[in-house]
């Protein structure tokens, strides 16, 4: 069964719950003892089926974003490195400029000597 | 000497050309527009309030889902105490015998947490890497500055007689091509990490929707678990004392219709995400373009933000209402 399936079954589930409960507050409203005991075995039972399929849907749900969690940690290490990139990048043309100051140290320095 | 200077000054064109070798290789780049930051700062933003919803949504949940388990384990003429006893394992584990749903919930949440904080992750590094702060234009006018400087300077020591205006416009041009360079290359990480992490966008806003379903089932069935002590209370008393039970009911009613309500804005939000995405990469090729995706996801987003608050405000107002 797919996973939106299981959901729909847990919504009408979960909807027949809600309606054996009223039902069964209902007949204990008007005094109907036997009726009442009924829907309250039928709420049992509904409950039990609810929670082994929440259970069922939530450790399939750990198991796949787990998975997804995995492979964006992957790629976050991509984007992390085109982050860098441009720093770096920003990082060489400051240097160059940096560099290119000692440069004309040298030349003011030779100048001085030479002219 | 001049045939010195004259060979000193070739060398600092050439370095200042192997900086950006592209720009001197095509003419791409020319009128490559700056990225709007603006829809990535949107969309993260959007993505931490839907993450903020699906987290006060979960907690309600757990808090239902632990108190149904209690009031129906206590309620249960069944139920034997050693049910609840751990039984510990070697080292760390521990093992409880036909575990409690709310554990299971807690691990699911848990679960979420981790796949939130990837996924913010991811959010956070885009909008970093289309951040203005990154390529900022001030930076490379001090570039141009100092290269200015340092050229006026070394042509002063030589005696060059070159014109300031002169050299401030080749300075200037080659801060303006790194810039363009370096634009262009952030230009280039931003849409291959869009193009790239598309799938796992839709995978994620999938598995986000599947959660909110399974928590709306949960809450539905829990309700009714919830009810069941106000009801027995509420029967067991009379008159001015159904008060303080009549209205925990309220209170339970109030909040399940807000986590109805921020469940259903939630599927609009995490429903918007994929398209909001890769619209992103729209917005960089146009940057005028008024990205209809991201600003469907955000109104959303904004919607959200005060649908959770209010929830948070009636889970509070629920659990003073439960103390004696």
């Amino acid at each position: 069964m797919k996973p939106t399936e299981r959901n729909l079954l847990l919504d009408t589930l979960s909807v027949c719950y809600n309606r054996a409960n009223y039902l069964k507050a209902l007949c204990e409203e008007q005094g109907l003892v036997d009726e009442a005991i009924r829907f309250g075995r039928r709420k049992d039972r509904l409950k039990v089926e609810i929670d082994g399929l929440l259970r069922d849907l939530y450790l399939d749900w750990i198991g796949d974003a787990n998975a997804l969690k995995n492979k964006l940690d992957e790629s976050n290490k991509a984007v992390d490195a085109a982050v860098k990139d441009i720093e770096r990048k920003i990082e060489t043309a400051q240097n160059i400029v940096k560099a290119l100051g000692y440069i004309d140290d040298a030349i003011k320095i030779a100048a001085g000597l030479v002219l | 000497m001049m045939k010195y200077v004259g060979l000193l000054q070739r060398r600092i064109a050439w370095v200042i050309l192997r900086c950006i070798p592209p720009v001197a290789a095509c003419g791409l780049l020319i009128g490559c527009a700056s990225v709007n930051p603006e829809p990535f700062a949107q969309y993260r933003s959007a993505v931490q309030e839907a993450q903020s919803g699906i987290d006060a949504a979960m907690s309600v949940n757990y808090t239902w889902t632990r108190s149904g388990y209690i009031e129906g384990f206590s309620s249960d003429p069944n139920s034997r105490f050693t049910q609840l006893m751990i039984q510990p394992g070697q080292g760390y584990d521990w093992l409880l015998l036909n575990p409690p749903i709310y554990l299971t919930v807690k691990q699911a949440r848990s679960g979420l947490a981790e796949l939130n904080q990837a996924f913010a992750k991811y959010a956070d590094l885009l909008a970093k890497l289309a951040s203005p702060d990154l390529v900022s234009t001030a930076s490379f006018d001090q570039l141009a500055k100092d290269l200015n400087q340092n050229a006026n300077d070394a042509a002063k020591a030589l005696g060059l007689g070159v014109r300031p205006e002169g050299i401030a416009l080749f300075s200037t041009a080659a801060s303006e091509a790194a810039r363009l360079y370096i634009e262009n290359r952030r230009q280039h990480h931003l849409k291959t990490a869009i193009q790239k992490n598309q799938g796992n966008v839709a995978d994620y806003s999938a598995l986000c929707v599947s959660l909110l379903h399974t928590i709306r089932g949960n809450v539905k069935a829990y309700y009714v678990d919830r009810t069941e002590p106000i009801k027995n209370a509420w029967n067991a008393t009379a008159g001015e004392k159904r008060q303080k039970n009549t209205e925990a009911m309220l209170n339970l009613n109030e909040q399940y219709a807000d986590v109805m309500r921020v469940l259903q804005e939630l599927e609009a939000t995490y429903d918007a995400l994929p398209e909001a995405h890769a619209d992103l990469a729209k917005g960089i090729a146009t940057p005028k373009l008024d990205v209809a995706g991201i600003q469907k996801l955000y109104t959303s987003a904004k919607r959200l933000q005060q649908l959770y608050n209010e929830l948070k405000k009636t889970a509070e107002k629920e659990t003073k209402s439960e103390k004696p």
